[in-house]
C-alpha cells in the first residue's frame, strides 16, 4: 500500500529554491534512504512532510489523506514520527517524562501507570532503562538521540522519519543503532525514510535510495542502482570540496 | 476638505517619524529575533539628551543633536552587549529583560529629569502656507524632510551597501549568513545600536514638536510594534508603508473620533491584521 | 510531592492561619496585599514560568476582574461574590478572543498584543471616567457584610490555597506535562503531537482568569479601585516577584511575592523610586541568577547533599 505520496513538492527561502517539484513515494513497510550533499534540502523535506515548513507549491499525501496543510501535531497524530537531526529533548524534563508526554497523546485512554510501564518498555527498547529520571538535558548525544527515537515510537507511528540518527557515532555504535533500526523496524512494523550520510548503514539496510541535489531529486532506486548512477558521483564528488561529513 | 487636507498632512508627517522608529524594531526583529520593549526609551534618551545638550552646555542645535545620536549608539551597543547577548537564542528571557529594562529607564528618567516636559529649542521657526489653503509650523515640515531622508538613506545603505546585503542575509537566514563567513554576533551587537539609533533620531525629530515625559516611552514602542506587526515583521519597506498608515489612521481618528483614543486606533489596527493577514500587508513569515 | 515539600508547604499555611493574630494592623494590610500578588504571581507563573509565554496582560485582566465587580456592585448592586464571578468569565472570554488572534503567531506577538491590551485597558479607564470614576477611584463595598481584615484575610488565603492546590493538580495531569514540553520545545512538541497553540492558549485563558479573580478580591478588600491595579507599574511588579521568586517552580511565586512585598514596607520611604529599586533587584536576578531565589536554593542544597 502506498503511505506516502511527495507531488511536485517546491519550497523557497528568500529567492533560494530548498526544493524544486520533488515527487516521491514510499509504500508501506519499505525503509527508505533519503541522501545528497550537504545543503540539498534533505532536512527541508522532512520538515514539510511533517509540517514545520509549508511548502509553496506540491501535495504530500499520507495513507491517501492530503496533510499539506495540516499543523504539525495534527500530521504526528496521524502516524508520522519523526527524530530531528540537531536532537531536541525536552531538556528539563526526565527521560520518561520526555516519552510521557508522546503517550499522554497517542496514548489518552490509557491509565497513568499503564502509560509509565509503557514508557519504560520504549526506553528499554532503546537502551535507556537506566536513565529514566535522568534530566534529558544531561544526556550525551548518543543518548539523546536514543531517546529521540524512543519518544517518536511513542506515538505509534506508522511512518519513522529519522534524520541523521547514526551521525557522530562510532563505529562501534553505528554497528549497534543500525542493528537497533532494524529491530524496531520487525517489533513495530514501522515503514522509515531516513537521512543518512553514513553510507554503509543506508546502503545495508535500505530497500530504496532517493538522491536530493540541490532541492531537486536527481535519482531514486536500489542502493546498487544508486550507487553506480553517474549523477549521484557528480553530486558528491562536486560536493567534495565543502568536505561533508 | 481642508480640515482633512490638514489632517492627512499630520498624519503623514507623524506616519514617517513613525516609521523611522518601527525601522529601528523591524532590524532588531529581523537580525535577532528579539522585540526591545525598551526601544521607544531610546526616543526618550535622544530627546532628552539633545534637550540637555542644548540647554545646559549651550551647545547650538545640531552639534548637540549629533552628541545625542553617538550617546544611543552608545548606550545601545552597551545595553546588547550586557543585557541582550546572554539571552540569545532565548526568546522568553530576552522579553522579560528588556521589559525590566523599560521600567527601569523609565524610572531613570523620573529621577534624573523629572515629570515635566521638556524639549530641545526648534530648529527653525515661522509657518509656510501649504496648499494656499492652511498655515503649516516650518519645523514639521523640517522634521517631516528630516525623518523622510533618513528613511531613504537607511533603505539605500540596506539595499546598496555590503553592510546591508549581510544584515538582510542575516535576517533572511541565520546559517546561512554564517557560512557566508559573516560573524553574527557582530551583526547582532551592531544592528541593535543601529537599531536604537533610529528610535532615537525619530525622537529627535519629533520632540521639537512633541516634547518628552518620562512615560512617554511606553507609548513610542506600542506604535513601533503596531507598525511592524501591520508592515509585516520580516519586511522594511512594510515598516515604512506601516507608518504611514498608522499616522494617517491616528491622525484622522483623533480628528473625527475621538481624541482620548489616540492609541486604540494602533490597537484596533493590530487586532484586524492579527484577525486578517497575521504575517502584516508585507510580510511572509510567522516567529515561531 | 516529597514529603519534604509537603510538610514544608503545611507549616506554611499553618503558620498563615495564625498569623493574623500575631501582628499589627498595619501589618495585616501588607500580608493582604501579598496573598493577593501571591495569586497573581503564581496565575503568571502558569505562563511564563511554565508554557514559555510572556503575557503583559496579567494586570490588566485584574484590572477587569475588579472593575467588572466594582461596577455591577455600585450601579446594579449585584453582591461581589457574582461580580467576580462575572468579572471572571469576562477575562477568560477576552484572553480567549486575544489568546486566539496571537498565540499562533508565536510568543513575539502574544507580548506585543497584550502589552498592546494593557494600555487600552488603561486608556479606556481613563476616558470613561463617569463609570469607572478615572484616576480618581471607584468606591466600592467591601466583599461580604460588615468590613473586616481579618475576614478579607481569611478569604484571601483560602482562595491563594484554592488556586494553589488547582495549580498543583493541572501541573500533574497531562495538560501540565504538555505545558512543561511545549516550553521546553515547541517543534518538539509538536512533533509528537502536543497541539501548541491550544496548550498555550488554555493556559493563557487560566492565568487571566485567576488575575481576574484576584483582582476582583483585591479590589472588593481595598474598597477603593483605582487604575493602578490594571496598570503595567502592576504587571512589572507580578513580573519581578516571579522571576526574582523563581520561574517554574510552585514556590518562586509565592517566596518572590512576598519578599518584595516585605521589602516594600522598608523601601516605602524613597516613595517614587521604590519601583526603581524593585527594577534593579529584578534585572540583577533575571541577569544572574535566572533560577531565582527558590531554585537558587534548591541547586545549593542538591550541591550539599
Amino acid at each position: 500500500m502506498l503511505l506516502l505520496e511527495l507531488n511536485e513538492v517546491s519550497k523557497s527561502f528568500g529567492g533560494v529554491k530548498a526544493l524544486e517539484n520533488v515527487t516521491a513515494e514510499v509504500q508501506e513497510g519499505e525503509i527508505v534512504g533519503l541522501i545528497g550533499p550537504n545543503g540539498a534540502g534533505k532536512t527541508t523535506l522532512f520538515n514539510v512532510i511533517a509540517g514545520v515548513i509549508k511548502c509553496d507549491r506540491g501535495k504530500v499525501k499520507f495513507a491517501g489523506k492530503d496533510i499539506t496543510k495540516y499543523p504539525t501535531h495534527k500530521i504526528s497524530t496521524l502516524g508520522i514520527g519523526r527524530t530531528f537531526q540537531i536532537v531536541r529533548p525536552f531538556a528539563t524534563m526526565s527521560c520518561l517524562e520526555n516519552v510521557l508526554v508522546a503517550l499522554s497523546i497517542s496514548e489518552k485512554s490509557r491509565s497513568k501507570n499503564e502509560r509509565i510501564e509503557k514508557a519504560q518498555e520504549l526506553l528499554e527498547t532503546v537502551g535507556l532503562a537506566e536513565k529514566e529520571q535522568t534530566p534529558a538535558g544531561n544526556l550525551n548525544l548518543i543518548d539523546k538521540k536514543r531517546l529521540e527515537l524512543a519518544r517518536a515510537l511513542a506515538t505509534n507511528p506508522r511512518l519513522l522519519l529519522l534524520d541523521e540518527v547514526i551521525g557522530g557515532l562510532n563505529s562501534y555504535e553505528v554497528g549497534e543503532a543500525i542493528a537497533l533500526i532494524d529491530k524496531l523496524r520487525k517489533n513495530f512494523k514501522l515503514t522509515i525514510l531516513w537521512i543518512e550520510h553514513v553510507m554503509k548503514a543506508i546502503m545495508q539496510l535500505s530497500d530504496r535510495i532517493l538522491v536530493l541535489d540541490q532541492g531537486k531529486l536527481i535519482c531514486e532506486g536500489t542502493p546498487e542502482e544508486v550507487s553506480h548512477d553517474a549523477r549521484v558521483i557528480r553530486a558528491y564528488l562536486g560536493d567534495s570540496s565543502a568536505s561533508s561529513s | 476638505m481642508v480640515d482633512l487636507l490638514l489632517y492627512l498632512t499630520n498624519g503623514i508627517v507623524m506616519g514617517t517619524s513613525y516609521a523611522l522608529c518601527a525601522l529601528g524594531v523591524a532590524l532588531v526583529v529581523g537580525v535577532m529575533r528579539v522585540i526591545n520593549f525598551a526601544h521607544g526609551e531610546f526616543y526618550v534618551l535622544a530627546g532628552y539628551l539633545s534637550a540637555t545638550f542644548a540647554s545646559a552646555l549651550h551647545l547650538g542645535i545640531f552639534p548637540s543633536i549629533a552628541m545625542s545620536i553617538l550617546c544611543v549608539f552608545f548606550v545601545g551597543l552597551v545595553v546588547e552587549r550586557f543585557l541582550i547577548r546572554p539571552t540569545y537564542g532565548n526568546e522568553m528571557y530576552s522579553l522579560i529583560i528588556t521589559f525590566i529594562l523599560y521600567i527601569i529607564v523609565e524610572n531613570l528618567y523620573l529621577f534624573i529629569f523629572g515629570p515635566y516636559p521638556q524639549k530641545p529649542p526648534n530648529w527653525v521657526s515661522g509657518s509656510q502656507n501649504l496648499f494656499g489653503l492652511f498655515y503649516y509650523g516650518n519645523q514639521r515640515l523640517v522634521s517631516f524632510v528630516t525623518a523622510a531622508l533618513l528613511i531613504s538613506i537607511f533603505l539605500v545603505v540596506l539595499h546598496k551597501t555590503w553592510l546591508g546585503r549581510v544584515i538582510r542575509a542575516v535576517a533572511i537566514d541565520r546559517e546561512m549568513a554564517s557560512l557566508l563567513g559573516v560573524n553574527p554576533t557582530r551583526i547582532n551587537f551592531f544592528s541593535f545600536g543601529l537599531g536604537c539609533v533610529l528610535a532615537g533620531a525619530a525622537g529627535i525629530v519629533l520632540t521639537p514638536i512633541f516634547p518628552v515625559v518620562p512615560t512617554v516611552g511606553v507609548g513610542i514602542s506600542l506604535t513601533a510594534f503596531v507598525v511592524v506587526v501591520l508592515g509585516g515583521m520580516d519586511s522594511f519597506l512594510g515598516a515604512v508603508v506601516g507608518g504611514l498608515i498608522l499616522g494617517i489612521v491616528e491622525n484622522l481618528g483623533v480628528a473625527y473620533i475621538s481624541s482620548g483614543y489616540k492609541h486604540l486606533f494602533g490597537f484596533v489596527i493590530l487586532i484586524l491584521v492579527l484577525f486578517l493577514k497575521p504575517t502584516g500587508l508585507f510580510g511572509h513569515r510567522q516567529f515561531q | 510531592m516529597k514529603r519534604a515539600n509537603l510538610v514544608s508547604w503545611c507549616i506554611a499555611f499553618v503558620v498563615a492561619l495564625i498569623l493574623p493574630f500575631l501582628v499589627s494592623d498595619y501589618w495585616l494590610h501588607s500580608l493582604i496585599s501579598g496573598l493577593f500578588y501571591v495569586l497573581m504571581a503564581s496565575s503568571w507563573n502558569l505562563i511564563a514560568g511554565y508554557t514559555g509565554q510572556v503575557s503583559f496582560a496579567h494586570a490588566a485582566f485584574a484590572g477587569i476582574g475588579c472593575y467588572t465587580s466594582g461596577i455591577l456592585a455600585v450601579k446594579f448592586g449585584i453582591p461581589p461574590f457574582f461580580g467576580i464571578l462575572t468579572g471572571i468569565i469576562l477575562a477568560a472570554l477576552l484572553s480567549l478572543t486575544l489568546g486566539a488572534l496571537c498565540i499562533r503567531m508565536g510568543g513575539i506577538y502574544l507580548s506585543l498584543t497584550t502589552l498592546g491590551f494593557s494600555e487600552i485597558v488603561r486608556i479606556i479607564i481613563q476616558n470613561e471616567y463617569k463609570i469607572t470614576r478615572g484616576t480618581m477611584g471607584l468606591k466600592v463595598p467591601f466583599l461580604f457584610g460588615n468590613y473586616s481584615k481579618i475576614t478579607a484575610f481569611y478569604i484571601m488565603l483560602a482562595a491563594v490555597v484554592l488556586v494553589l492546590v488547582g495549580i498543583y493538580f493541572v501541573l500533574k495531569s497531562d495538560l501540565g506535562l504538555q505545558f512543561r514540553a511545549v516550553q521546553n520545545d515547541e517543534i518538539a512538541a509538536a512533533s509528537v503531537g502536543v497541539p501548541v497553540v491550544f496548550v498555550r492558549l488554555t493556559a493563557f485563558v487560566m492565568a487571566g482568569s485567576l488575575a481576574a479573580l484576584a483582582g476582583g478580591l483585591y479590589g472588593h478588600y481595598l474598597l477603593l479601585i483605582t487604575p493602578h491595579i490594571p496598570s503595567l507599574d502592576t504587571m512589572f511588579l507580578v513580573l519581578a516577584m516571579t522571576v526574582i521568586g523563581g520561574m517554574g517552580t510552585m514556590a518562586g511565586p509565592v517566596v518572590g511575592a512576598l519578599f518584595l512585598e516585605i521589602l516594600s514596607e522598608y523601601i516605602r520611604v524613597y516613595g517614587e523610586f521604590h519601583v526603581l529599586v524593585f527594577a534593579i533587584v529584578a534585572m540583577i536576578f533575571a541577569r544572574f541568577f535566572p533560577q531565582g531565589i527558590v531554585g537558587f536554593m534548591g541547586n545549593l542544597i542538591k550541591q550539599k547533599t
